[in-house]
């Protein structure tokens, strides 16, 4: 009997667990809080929204419509974004300890904000600081791109050198414009710290936008990447462009990296944790990593910011939290890694 | 000459070929019948990878054309390639968990649509180019924690699995025991002789290509420094020649070929 794949069923069950693990916690979070909701008023409240009817209760519905569930979707979406992205670094820098921040996203971003905040801008009804952050982002990427291609085709080592080349001038700058900044520098910390306070549906329908086009773009090259890890030789036999596929998955990942920086500040290892969490348990295929990766990564940031929002006396940071818990995890998962492979 | 023969291998025809500066191939005319087992043999650095690439299409010569079954190797799509050659590398590294039977069966990627699944002729091909290279074994395990050897098998059972009539082989022997080197070697020949396959081989062990490949091509300098039957081309001199040492080239009866002992 052929080795049949209907190993398949597994990772599609897989991925039907998270989807509706993230829905019930869609709906719990938006319940939790200083004003407690229960589950059938929230359902309620959103069922009223989405058909358009009069609220029964304007003060739930106001609570959980225009003030958590915005919070609750950005938090999911850039948890999703954050994720997938680090899967395709992953897979494109042929890397396992890579993260949509390798490749200076983070340092652009925190430096377009921090020029933003330094000129104390305001226009565009707050906007500015988040478009700058993403100009910054692109800008970065934009330059790795350039000193990473004129030396031979985006090879992983060029990309990662020019990114840490970027980023470290990039983090200089920071430092410098925080030192300039006065009594502004507590914003600029404030900020690069992350969080998800006062998200609006704005915010949402902008993540949402860009995360479900990378997300697309992302799967659709699932199998290019799945080549690409076998080497560029080995995938150009088999029939892949990967100066083109590489060129492509790098800038929509990255694309979704900056959206998600800009909007919620700098949020580490969600990025570097969740694919790696993930593909222990399912395997490496990224035709399912992806999509895996991304329900998983929503599912982990929303519990996160639901935690600091809800649950702990004072909310915290939300990069401080992330970073917190998921450091000590990733050196237990590494490290378990490493004693098993020493095993065998 | 017999025209028809040729025409539908390799026709490699005055190609240039340089990394920026440094110069690979100037001028060089080669032909490579379809349906025989070419070796490419020359020291470190003399362009054979190289070669093999642009025979896969993934290098373009400067100047020059390469023919490939009547038409301009430039006209086939990157999917028509694969279809048609197959590439085994020499270096094969992979740091992500893929087990065996993921990689075997990424061989049929260019066979099977982006989203459609893989079909029962698909998995029976799978199978069998698992079994012949020996990996159905260890079909489940993660190529990440396979020995060098058997990582370059699990290669070569992509490489059968993805069925093309050109099967271009880099060094595909080195990390193998000679146990298996002697059955990759044996298999790729019996392919070649059930005329299922043309196969081209960069190989460092003179030995075994002498024993198993029809013709024999010497590279030497970015130049051929001889090309021919095994039995024409295989001589001392040559050796002298391409590789700077001496050596006896002598007739094995015991396995009817030429065999090569450095003195």
């Amino acid at each position: 009997m052929p080795v049949n794949p209907d190993t398949k069923i597994y990772p599609a069950l897989i991925a039907a667990v998270l989807g509706a693990l993230l829905a019930a916690v869609i709906i719990a979070s938006a319940g939790m809080g200083y004003l407690s909701v229960s589950c059938q008023q929230v359902v309620g409240v959103i069922w009223e929204k989405l058909l358009g009817l009069e609220s029964s209760d304007s003060l739930v519905s106001t609570v959980v419509w225009d003030v958590r569930l915005p919070r609750v979707f950005t938090a999911a979406l850039v948890g999703a974004g954050l994720s997938l992205s680090g899967v395709v670094f992953q897979g494109i820098l042929k890397n396992p300890l890579a993260d949509p921040y390798t490749l200076g996203i983070s340092a652009g971003a925190a430096f377009g904000a921090s020029v933003a905040f330094l000129f104390n801008m305001s226009h565009f009804q707050g906007l500015s600081v988040g478009l700058f952050a993403f100009g910054g982002a692109m800008a970065a990427l934009a330059v790795v791109l350039y000193l990473s291609g004129s030396a031979g085709g985006y090879s992983p080592n060029n990309l990662i050198l020019s990114g840490i080349i970027v980023g470290a001038i990039l983090s200089a700058g920071i430092s410098f414009l925080k030192y300039v900044a006065d009594e502004r520098v507590s914003v600029i910390i404030f900020w690069l710290m992350g969080g998800f306070a006062s998200k609006t549906w704005a915010d949402v329908t902008m993540v949402l936008i860009f995360v479900t086009l990378g997300a697309l773009i992302c799967m659709c090259f699932g199998r290019d990447l799945n080549l690409m890890a076998l080497g560029d030789r080995a995938a150009a036999s088999l029939g892949v462009d990967v100066k083109k596929a590489r060129v492509i998955l790098l800038v929509s990942a990255s694309l979704m990296a900056a959206v998600c920086v800009s909007v919620s500040g700098i949020i580490g290892f969600v990025g570097l944790l969740v694919p790696h969490m993930m593909r222990s348990v399912m395997g490496a295929d990224n035709q399912w990593l992806m999509p895996v990766s991304l329900l998983a990564g929503a599912v982990l940031l929303l519990c996160a910011d639901t935690f600091t929002r809800a649950v702990l006396p004072t909310e915290l940071p939300i990069g401080v939290l992330t970073a917190l818990i998921g450091g000590p995890f990733f050196c237990y998962v590494f490290k378990r890694g490493f004693s098993r492979k020493a095993a065998l | 000459m017999d025209e028809g023969r040729h025409s539908m291998g390799y026709s490699l025809r005055n190609i240039s070929f340089s990394y920026g500066d440094q110069k690979i191939f100037s001028n060089l005319s080669l032909s490579l019948e379809s349906g025989q087992f070419h070796g490419v043999l020359g020291p470190n650095g003399s362009g054979k990878t190289t070669l093999l690439d642009l025979l896969a299409g993934h290098l373009h010569p400067r100047e020059g054309c390469i023919l490939f079954e009547n038409q301009n190797i430039d006209e086939f799509s990157r999917r028509d390639m694969a279809r048609k050659t197959a590439l085994v590398p020499q270096d094969f590294r992979v740091d992500f968990p893929f087990t065996v039977f993921q990689v075997v069966m990424m061989g049929r990627y260019p066979h099977v649509g982006r989203f459609s699944g893989p079909s029962r002729a698909d998995l029976d091909l799978v199978e069998r180019a698992m079994i012949a290279a020996g990996v159905k074994v260890f079909a489940h395990r993660h190529v990440t924690e396979l020995s060098g050897g058997e990582r370059q098998r699990v290669v070569f059972a992509r490489a059968l699995a993805q069925n093309a009539g050109v099967l271009i082989l880099d060094e595909a022997t080195s990390s193998l025991d000679v146990k298996h080197s002697l059955s990759l070697m044996r298999l790729v020949a019996e392919k070649v002789r059930n005329s299922i396959v043309t196969a081209i081989a960069v190989m460092q062990d003179i030995n075994l290509a002498a024993r198993y490949c029809h013709t024999l091509l010497f590279l030497n300098n970015g130049g051929i420094a001889a090309h021919g039957p095994v039995a024409e081309v295989l001589t001392e001199d040559v050796i002298r020649e391409v590789f700077e040492v001496d050596a006896k080239v002598y007739f094995d009866k015991e396995i009817n070929c030429r065999q090569v002992m450095f003195l």
